[in-house]
């Protein structure tokens, strides 16, 4: 085995550019799929951070399901015999520029959370109402060192900390600023209020027996578990390219690996010559295989990490814009993980390399072989098994509406497309190469085609990412045309006001009513019940209510219905996720008792992935007596009106009020959009690199395995510089049948994320939609990689020297 | 050279797991601990000054004193069960108002931050139950008037000469009627007690040395009836230590004769006993005398070293000649520390003829600046 041994380090010393492209390979999958893993974890474990810190990992919380607590509340508990350490908070959510942070109003001498406060800093952030304690990454993502003065902004008001710090604590307090808590109320005029009251979970029978009915008390599981379920759609889109990554990368190490195997047929015949059995050669393979794919993927790892560190705030923007949750800045990686993701990375690499342990075995004792052997018939057999595949994912679609198996089905899809891909890239290649048989490129795609066998990876590898990366597009434009559609119909009304702080009094709505030049409003007041779904109180006139897509049940009855108070209307995402449709019963808890009203319709909705229900507001505010709105919407009666005037009129009645126009609500929606898909975009290009390294090497691959022809060209008289021309027409070439290949498979991926998957995982459909942009922008651009990507090649075969090659017969 | 190349090979391996382990180190966060002289000696100018005796008047010093940068009741006593079973119990309530600063307009606004010692020395099994608790001085979460001194459900409440006593935390609990048998006595120069040359080095300090205590207390769920003799102190000031103060010893022991003795030795940076060390000797018929440094001799003979390798001296010998009494003071069962915001050991001792080791009485010996 000694032997063995020696060989193997001999050729990777010999080439160690292999070396390193098989390591990249492997190390760029494990990379992607490592980062995912960690991004996703951030959002399940860690987004209850601040309860984690401040009373302890499994504390218990005291909330109202809508709105805050009195701190009357706090006070009589705390005072009451053998009562549990409360920790009483309030949180303000507050912005620095684009960055969103919240302010926690803590009581430091009660509950658990006097062990986060040196008494250093104790002090510092009882002597100052603007001092505001930050942990170091805080301080460093804001450029911000403790004495410095801090401006952050709190709808339009502006409030001035002074911050203190470094807090000694972990993740757990990122983009959180602690603050005492009567400096917080203070500060921002929430005198009485608290947000919740956390306490040991050992504490949550002392409390439900004292806590009135109508506030809640949760556990930490529960709090995780639904910060979990807010982000389930997003963990598993990242999931899924995570997994995608890694399988583009497996490509890659076949390639490398195959390419490899290639180059030692030479001396794997000689070895075999000298008395080394089949079974040795195959041990010596896996051995090598597991120890490239086990460095590459540590390396993979390592990467990865850097690469979740780097990424996070791609991530953890939208999960706070959508979902109000504050994720950690950092990732905390665990021995599990990696384990887990280590495991996967070499097991799947061995397994991928299963065929080529059957072409070494045959490599017979002392030939020399001067051509690869002939390549067997089994492509109808592919072609069966391809089509076997993408029938039972079409099948098992239908068949079952779970997300994990719409996920299933699109690997299944993808393996059938990997092993048609070979196939169609290269009657892609034949079909280019006869548009000018004679020409340069015309023999340079003929040789190409000649050692197919060797390509036929790269295709796999180089089509499928390319189709995802331009699917994933595909689906992101379509649904970003169908959210700028959507949020165009709704809003209806010319402007809309909102408060900064609470909601609008039945008074000022009066009277903003009543301000001259408007002429009609409409209201929305947005409450979560006690079962935790959403409901809305809409106060519409007609043109507003023209202003919803109806799925289900549209026409005037329903409008009447919902008028008179007799029906409700649900968003899509509830109808699906609750398995309602029009006339079915939904159930409501009001103060006065369970109450049932008919679906009358069913509307689109992209606001919200657990659903809403909407309601007449005359009907909400009788049967929950809450006559408080969120926002109004002013219908002008003339068709110009001077909004600074307005915004002026709307200060004089409270100076809360904001006034938002129609086109500044639509552009934030499309702003907060296009934030929540940077990350996939992110990911798009990380697969597309990893594609480009397997274009590479499985052209290196080809090079050698036919250097002998090219010695023979370059004999016949092909000077370099045609020879390099030659090389390079090939990658292009290649690269070009891999992008005609990836624009059917890309509209199939985009068509099955936009219908299939995201339905499933937000709970919302897409109109159907043909973003033509990124597969004509891919083809050029795939074209314009294959080109580059043969400068090297070209450079390493042109260099070669003819006359030894030719010898070696 | 192929095992050159496994070694680099192994090592490169190394190094990525030693960098992926790093990563998955646990992060935690710090605790932090106050300094009990820190706590005592400085105070910004705008707190109010001890600077010489002042008439006291009951019951309105009961109640808290704002405007003083610290102040404390302070009850100890030494309790005996029905079966010979012994018990000390501390139970302290600490007020340090907080800095001049502009007070935000809401109900958390605090003067004041409130902490509360309960400590209960069960003597026979050599446990030491402790419990801190702290409070903002606001919202009623804490306070002390002329009746009634509370921190949450921790509280005394007073009726004439007689003081109720109710705290529980988690595993232990205490209830006491506690009535005074000796009347309110001023410590120091008529209640001015100087522990520094600086003017302002000094506190209001009075006691009630000795209350005949009733009630149970209660450990795991098991309530006993208890009885014995408490002794209540009362101090508040600003700037009470100079600054060359490394801390105190201080002893008050109940004899069976009807003398009560309280001595303080302060220890200077260099151990030794500050001219302001001071004590008092208070005699059955409610008379004091008042001891100066040269009159008492208070010596350490055993220390005990703690798990964090803290050593306290746990075994004394006082002397006070003028009294004819040499006491062996030691403490009933080493580890009565305190591991709460504040390191420090207030625990039940004995006292014995040093020369016959003749039980003399009990008492309370409190240590700091030992553990910081």
């Amino acid at each position: 085995m000694r032997l063995l041994f020696q060989s193997s380090r001999r050729f990777f010393r010999r080439h160690p550019g292999q070396l390193v492209l098989a390591l990249t390979g492997m190390a760029a999958g494990v990379a992607v799929m490592t980062g995912v893993a960690l991004m996703r974890d951030v959002l399940i474990e860690s987004l209850d951070g601040a309860a984690d810190a401040l009373a302890g990992r499994d504390s218990v919380r005291v909330s109202a399901p809508d709105g805050p607590l009195d701190e009357d509340l706090f006070r009589k508990l705390a005072l009451q015999q053998g009562s549990p350490p409360l920790t009483p908070v309030l949180r303000q959510r507050v912005t620095v520029g684009e960055q969103r942070i919240e302010l926690l109003g803590i009581d430091p001498f009660s509950g658990g959370g006097r062990g986060l406060l040196p008494p250093d800093l104790l002090a510092d952030l009882l002597a100052s109402p603007e001092a505001a304690a930050a942990n170091a990454s805080t301080l460093e993502r804001l450029g911000l060192a403790a004495g410095e003065e801090l401006t952050v902004s709190l709808g339009d008001r502006k409030l001035e900390l002074e911050l203190v710090g470094p807090l000694p604590a972990g993740r757990e307090l990122d983009d959180r600023l602690l603050m005492d808590i009567a400096a917080l109320q203070a500060a921002t005029g929430r005198q009485g209020e608290l947000s919740w009251i956390d306490a040991p979970a050992a504490a949550s029978a002392w409390l439900r027996e004292r806590l009135p009915d109508s506030l809640e008390l949760g556990s930490a599981a529960q709090r995780r578990d639904a910060a979990a379920r807010l982000t389930e759609g997003m963990r598993a889109n990242l999931s899924a390219m995570g997994l995608i990554s890694l399988a583009v990368g497996l490509f890659v190490i076949f390639s490398v690996l195959s390419f490899l195997l290639v180059q030692r047929r030479r001396s794997i015949a000689m070895l075999r010559a000298v008395g080394v059995t089949s079974g040795r050669i195959t041990a010596l393979l896996l051995i090598e295989t597991a120890v490239l794919a086990g460095l590459g993927a540590l390396v993979g790892l390592a990467l990865g990490t850097l690469l979740a560190e780097g990424l996070i705030g791609l991530v953890r923007v939208p999960v706070a814009e959508l979902y109000g949750l504050l994720a950690p800045a950092g990732v905390q990686p665990n021995v599990g993980l990696y384990a887990f993701v280590w495991l996967t990375a070499v097991g799947t690499a061995l397994v991928s390399v299963a065929g080529l342990l059957g072409e070494a075995r045959r490599i017979p004792p002392g030939r020399i072989l001067r051509q690869p052997p002939p390549e067997p018939r089994r492509r109808l057999a592919g072609v069966i098994a391809a089509l076997l595949l993408l029938g039972t994912s079409v099948a098992v679609v239908l068949v079952s509406r779970s997300l994990p198996v719409a996920f299933a089905a699109l690997f299944l899809a993808l393996g059938g497309f990997a092993l048609l891909a070979p196939e169609l890239g290269v009657r892609a290649l034949s079909a280019l190469r006869r548009i000018a048989p004679a020409s340069l490129p015309g023999r340079a795609l003929a040789l190409l085609l000649a050692g197919q066998k060797r390509i036929r990876p790269a295709l796999a590898a180089l089509s499928l990412a390319l189709a995802l990366a331009t699917g994933l597009a595909m689906m992101v434009l379509g649904f970003r045309a169908a959210v700028d559609d959507w949020i165009d119909r709704l809003l209806r009304a010319d402007s809309y006001v909102t408060a900064s702080q609470g909601g609008l009094e039945p008074a000022t709505v009066e009277r903003v009513a009543t301000l001259p030049g408007i002429a009609e409003t409409s209201s929305a007041r947005r409450v979560t019940v006690s079962d935790g779904r959403q409901l809305i109180a809409y106060d519409l006139p007609p043109r507003a209510w023209a202003g919803f897509e109806w799925l289900a049940g549209d026409g005037p009855a329903a409008f009447e219905g919902f008028r008179a108070g007799e029906a409700v209307v649900v968003s899509e995402p509830l109808a699906r996720r609750d398995r309602i449709g029009v006339g079915d019963q939904v159930r409501l808890d009001t103060p006065a008792g369970e109450r049932r009203f008919p679906v009358a319709a069913v509307y689109r909705d992209y606001a919200s992935e657990r659903g809403s229900i909407a309601i007449h507001a005359p009907l909400y505010r009788r049967l929950y007596d809450d006559r408080r709105r969120d926002s109004l919407g002013l219908y002008y009666s003339g068709s110009v009106i001077d909004e600074e005037t307005l915004a002026d009129q709307l200060h004089a009645i409270d100076p809360d009020l904001q006034l938002t126009s129609r086109e500044s609500v639509r552009e934030t929606t499309l702003a907060v959009f296009d934030r929540t898909f940077r990350i996939s975009w992110a990911l798009a290009a990380l697969v597309a690199v990893i594609a480009v390294i397997a274009l590479v090497s499985a052209l290196l691959a080809m090079g050698l395995e036919r250097r002998r022809d090219y010695a023979t060209l370059r004999a016949l008289g092909l000077t370099r510089g045609r020879l390099h021309a030659l090389v390079v027409c090939q990658t292009a070439g290649l690269a070009l049948a891999a992008a005609l290949v990836a624009v059917p498979l890309s509209i199939a991926i985009h068509l099955g994320l936009s219908l299939v998957i995201q339905p499933r995982a937000f709970g919302w459909s897409l109109p159907l939609s043909w973003p033509l942009t990124p597969p004509a922008l891919m083809l050029p651009l795939a074209l314009l990689c294959g080109l580059l990507a043969g400068l090297y090649p070209a450079w390493r075969i042109g260099r070669r020297d003819p006359a030894p090659e030719l010898k070696a017969e | 050279m192929m095992r050159r190349d496994l070694l680099t090979l192994a090592a490169v391996a190394l190094a990525l797991i030693a960098w992926l382990g790093w990563q998955t180190r646990p992060q935690t966060a710090a605790d932090g601990r106050l300094s009990t002289s820190g706590l005592l000696n400085d105070a910004p100018e705008s707190f109010r000054q001890v600077t010489g005796p002042r008439p006291f008047s009951f019951p309105a010093d009961h109640a808290a004193h704002p405007g003083y940068r610290n102040e404390w009741w302070y009850f100890t006593g030494n309790l005996q069960g029905p079966g010979g079973g012994r018990w000390g119990f501390q139970f302290t309530l600490f007020r340090f108002e907080l800095d001049r600063a502009p007070r935000p307009e809401s109900a958390w606004s605090a003067d004041a931050v409130w902490m509360a010692h309960l400590a209960l020395s069960d003597v026979e099994g050599r446990v030491f139950h402790q419990a801190e608790r702290f409070a903002r001085g606001a919202l009623g979460l804490a306070g002390a008037t002329e009746d009634r001194w509370w921190l949450r459900d921790w509280q005394v409440t007073r009726d004439g000469d007689r003081f109720e006593l109710t705290a529980a935390a988690g595993t232990f609990g205490l209830d006491l009627a506690m009535t005074a048998v000796r009347p309110v006595v001023r410590q120091g120069e008529a209640g001015y007690s100087r522990k520094g040359p600086q003017p302002g080095n000094a506190s209001h300090y009075y006691s009630i040395s000795r209350l005949e205590a009733t009630g149970e207390v209660r450990v795991d769920g098991r309530a006993v009836s208890v009885e014995g003799l408490a002794w209540l102190d009362r101090e508040w000031g600003s700037s009470q230590l100079a600054d060359d103060l490394a801390g105190w010893d201080w002893f008050s022991l109940q004899l069976d004769d009807g003398r009560d003795v309280m001595v303080y030795r302060l220890r200077t940076d260099q151990g030794e006993a500050s001219r302001f060390s001071a004590g008092k000797v208070i005699y059955p018929d409610g008379t004091s005398r008042t001891l100066g440094p040269d009159d008492f001799n208070a010596k350490p003979q055993r220390r005990w070293r703690d798990t964090e390798g803290n050593t306290w001296p746990l075994d004394w010998t006082v002397t006070i000649p003028s009294e004819d009494l040499s006491l062996a003071v030691s403490a009933r069962f080493d580890d009565q520390r305190w591991r709460g915001a504040v390191s420090y050991w207030e625990g039940a001792v004995g006292v014995r003829d040093a020369d016959s080791g003749k039980s003399l009485g009990r008492g309370y010996l409190e240590l700091s600046g030992y553990g910081e």
